[in-house]
């Protein structure tokens, strides 16, 4: 042990500390089909409008459309489901009927699943295409993370956050994304395009 | 002898009380009471002139590690939690230099670092760290709150940032505990590492939010002086404009972290 100072006072610290991440730990996903860099690889179930869970993974197989919001934000995420809807009035021709629309909540106080059916049908959201998403602070935070959206609470009923879609391929990778609203959505269908005529 | 320490761990996660071992990682943690807090930033809306007065927030109680999580501390996740693991980690949660300076999956560079804080390590690492400790990383809000030490030698804390900044990364990053704690008990905030928040990227943005053609920001650089409490704070200004600048599976090597929980 005196080859290595560290361990010899510190191994019991480290075999302590290992114990508590051990008995911690939640169960691992066996199976990784996904590339490296999937955003399937979050082990993430969500809440969809209907109060049904949903495995994130389970949007793969398809491209998605993805964004990030709240159903009590006045004048950003309207804007953003209008992108949205913009996007999906133009899809490409092959695209159509193979491209899903998902909204994610960043408010899980707020967004039960009554609430987002209420928004899906204030906006006319088609819900063979579009699936409306909430999940606990935790899930939220994480996926936030990955789609880079910066958000924070600001007061009870306002959510500061970025305005981003993502377009994710079939096996769950980002593609391409837009920031701010009311942005050029058409360098995001070119891709999609591209993706939708890529052989599956 | 590394593989013994390994073994050893394994032993240990078989052998040992979760609870006894819960309140052994807790007593590195130092309770912050709850107080008023002035964010740094204030941001003024589409269509006035300038920003509202700046309402102090309410930060109620909450526990926050003494130190930054160590090399050592790390190298104990890992081993618990071999998908953390260099070689293994998934790039949606890393980049390419995660834990760059380890010689190894399971091997700090040598046998000094152990009290070094973890470096090269990505918001999705760090936060996964805090969570098998059934903590979470500090809210950006949580954790200035906690250098503020409720106006406690707030000038010394300026100087000692300023001081750190002038000075070239070193190789590596000062061991921890040098510098004696704060009032709450929380030590090295400045002086070794830039730390992850919870909420990283959320301030950038806010502007942002508000006025989705985007042209009034109070954040961005030119405007930021209008938009800060005060305007003389230069290292609030480093470290608002360093967070925002990060994306969560980054990694750097004088960014680390240190993990905060609800108080009790």
């Amino acid at each position: 042990m005196t080859s290595n100072p560290f361990l010899s006072r510190g191994a019991l610290r480290i075999a302590a500390l290992a114990a508590l991440f051990v008995l911690g730990a939640r169960a691992v996903e066996t199976t990784a089909p996904w590339p490296s860099a999937s955003l399937y690889n979050l082990g993430q179930a969500w809440t969809n409008q209907d109060g049904a869970s949903v495995a994130l993974k389970s949007l793969a197989g398809e491209p998605v459309i993805a964004a990030m919001g709240y159903t009590a934000c006045k004048d950003m995420c309207p804007a953003i489901v209008a992108d949205m809807l913009w996007i999906d009035k133009h899809l490409p021709p092959a695209a159509v009927g193979h491209v899903r629309f998902a909204f994610f909540s960043l408010d899980p106080d707020a967004d039960t699943p009554e609430r987002l059916r209420l928004y899906a049908d204030a906006h006319g959201l088609d819900l063979k295409y579009w699936t409306l998403l909430r999940a606990d602070d935790d899930e939220v935070r994480e996926l936030a993370a990955a789609l880079g959206v910066g958000y924070h609470r600001a007061s009870e009923s306002a959510i500061d956050h970025t305005a981003v879609i993502s377009l994710i391929d079939a096996r769950g990778e980002i593609v391409a994304q837009q920031r701010g609203v009311q942005a050029d959505s058409r360098a995001l269908l070119e891709k999609l395009g591209e993706l939708v005529a890529a052989p599956r | 002898m590394r593989r013994g320490a390994a073994s050893l761990a394994f032993a240990a996660a078989v052998a040992f009380a979760p609870a006894a071992l819960a309140s052994a990682a807790g007593e590195r943690m130092a309770r912050i009471p709850a107080g008023q807090y002035t964010p740094f930033l204030r941001l003024k809306a589409p269509n006035e002139a300038s920003p509202p007065p700046v309402n102090a927030i309410f930060i109620p109680a909450f526990r926050l590690d003494v130190e930054p999580v160590t090399d050592a501390d790390f190298l104990a996740f890992v081993t618990a939690r071999p998908e953390w693991r260099r070689s293994r980690a998934k790039a949606l949660f890393v980049d390419g230099r995660y834990l760059r300076r380890w010689r190894s999956d399971a091997e700090l560079p040598d046998a000094a670092s152990g009290d070094e804080p973890v470096v090269n390590v990505s918001w999705f690492a760090a936060q996964a760290y805090c969570r098998a400790r059934g903590a979470r990383l500090p809210t950006t809000e949580q954790w200035e709150y906690a250098l503020a030490d409720a106006g406690r030698h707030q000038a010394e804390v300026r100087l000692r940032s300023l001081n750190w900044f002038a000075q070239p990364n070193g190789e590596r990053p000062p061991v921890i505990g040098r510098e004696p704690p704060n009032g709450y008990g929380v030590a090295d905030m400045v002086g070794l590492v830039w730390e992850w928040t919870l909420d990283f990227d959320a301030y950038a943005v806010a502007a942002e939010s508000r006025d989705p053609n985007g042209k009034d920001s109070a954040l961005v650089c030119g405007g930021a002086a209008a938009g800060a409490t005060d305007a003389t704070d230069y290292p609030g200004f480093m470290r608002f404009s360093l967070r925002s600048s990060l994306k969560a599976s980054y990694t750097s090597d004088n960014l680390g972290f240190r993990c905060a929980q609800e108080a009790p």
